[in-house]
């Protein structure tokens, strides 16, 4: 019993690592993209400033 | 007509030694929360809720009517079934997360989003680790959880998955997110040398680089997208954290993003914290099994670390020297945003007073903000499908 909830539980960890890496990666891609499709030159008539800055101190309670 | 003592102070008449650590252990946290300001906002309700629900016959949670036999429902209880077992207190704490994060640090060095995958790696240790030591395949995995370093995700999952054990999984979760700067530091000193500590990255990323508006906005709905696409299990964890950040970036809704960073955030913590006390009761709390937990909450966050500094040096021997990483920045894949980011930039100021590593830094911890969140919505997919 006790070996096979480890299996499985082996199981979910290598799909899991793998998994989360492939989320990372297309995310990755998707800033690379949405970086070379909208870069900042392209927005300067829209008005104000769109440059986001840090919040580096805001503490996000999780 | 004479009336006995028990009739009088039936708490103190009821009160076992079990109740009595209870009410020490409200009494601890209150201490760190207000004394040493760890993780004050959950922490202090935590504890004070604890002291609540651990008094004998208390009407705080639901009791069984002494003098009629009938079940009175409590009010925590009620707030329990009304916002934890529904998930709506975490995911409403999703928002205002979401509403918190700037991404932006990660459109200046996406590559430094990978370290928010490497450093989950001890969630998954742990939860390996904890099947090893007899627990279900949902119990474990919502041991390891604990390793995400995000209190809400911890607490979906959990409610999911484990709801006897979401008491010690909480306050392991909460407790050991603010001893990250006591935690990571021997960890990571362990597995690096002073010659790589003291890597500077001056080539790493272009931090006066402005992001566009568009760029911004377009972000979460993408991911929203894509994670939901790939695992649409993921989407109430994913989607309301990147909700919370679109109402910050789209900029026609600033008193909304401002009202979710402040209103919305203190409220459901509030809530959230009482009520994640009403499962501390001392039959439930005082057991070996918190003792584990906690250990095992303690193991995943080394893991974490661990994973993260390995996985820089792992990509350091492709990289030409002058453009390595500093592996210190592996450490700060993990979701406690900005301490784990701040721990890595102090400590990489004590081995070198020049170097500044706090913009990679910051990188790496909003990838791991983002990395915990998708490894609970990959926990939640996978779970039922091998239990």
């Amino acid at each position: 019993m006790e070996s096979s909830v480890l299996d499985k539980a082996l199981q979910i960890a290598g799909l899991g690592i793998v998994g989360v890496f492939v989320f990372m990666a297309v995310f990755y891609l998707i800033i690379l993209g949405l970086d070379k499709i909208f870069p900042y030159e392209k927005q300067k008539s829209l008005g104000k400033s769109n440059a986001i800055g840090d919040n580096a101190d805001n503490d996000t309670e999780d | 007509m004479e009336l006995e003592f028990q009739q009088l102070l039936p708490a103190i008449a009821g009160m076992t030694w079990q109740d009595l650590v209870m009410i020490a252990i409200g009494l601890i946290l209150i201490y760190l929360a207000i004394a040493k300001e760890y993780e004050p906002t959950l922490l202090l309700p935590i504890g004070f809720g604890a002291i609540l629900v651990n008094i004998p016959f208390t009407s705080a949670i639901t009791q069984i009517d002494p003098a009629t036999g009938e079940m009175v429902e409590g009010v925590l209880d009620t707030f329990f079934k009304a916002g934890i077992a529904t998930e709506i207190f975490p995911l409403l704490i999703f928002i205002a997360i979401g509403a918190m994060i700037d991404f932006s640090p990660l459109f200046r060095n996406p590559s430094l989003l990978l370290f928010g995958a490497a450093a989950q790696f001890g969630i998954f240790m742990t939860m390996i680790f904890a099947s090893l030591l007899g627990y279900d395949l949902r119990e474990a995995a919502s041991i390891g959880i604990i390793g995400a370093a995000d209190g809400p995700t911890s607490i979906v999952v959990a409610t999911r998955f484990a709801p006897n054990l979401l008491g010690p999984i909480s306050v392991a979760a909460y407790s050991y997110m603010a001893l990250v700067p006591i935690i990571q530091p021997p960890v990571i000193r362990l597995l690096t040398s002073k010659k790589e500590r003291q890597i500077r990255m001056t080539s790493a990323g272009n931090y006066n680089m402005k992001i566009s508006k568009t760029s911004l906005i377009l972000f979460p709905i993408v991911v929203t997208i894509v994670a939901g696409i790939i695992a649409p299990s993921s989407l109430p964890l994913i989607g309301f954290l990147m909700f919370g950040n679109l109402i910050r970036e789209c900029g026609v809704l600033n008193k909304l993003s401002l009202a979710a960073q402040n209103e919305l955030a203190s409220l459901v913590t509030i809530l959230l914290g009482i009520t994640i006390a009403s499962t501390m009761t001392s039959d439930r709390f005082v057991r070996l099994d918190t003792l584990l937990i906690i250990a095992l909450g303690l193991f995943a966050f080394v893991f974490d670390t661990f994973g993260g500094v390995i996985f820089a040096k792992f990509m350091n021997l492709f990289r030409k020297d002058g453009n390595k990483i500093n592996p210190m920045i592996g450490a700060c894949g993990i979701s406690a945003f900005p301490m784990s980011a701040r721990v890595i930039h102090q400590m990489g100021q004590k081995e070198d007073p020049y170097n500044y590593l706090l913009m990679p830094a910051i990188s790496a911890n909003v990838g791991g903000q983002i990395g915990s969140v998708i490894v609970g919505g990959i926990i939640l997919t996978l779970v039922p499908l091998f239990a």
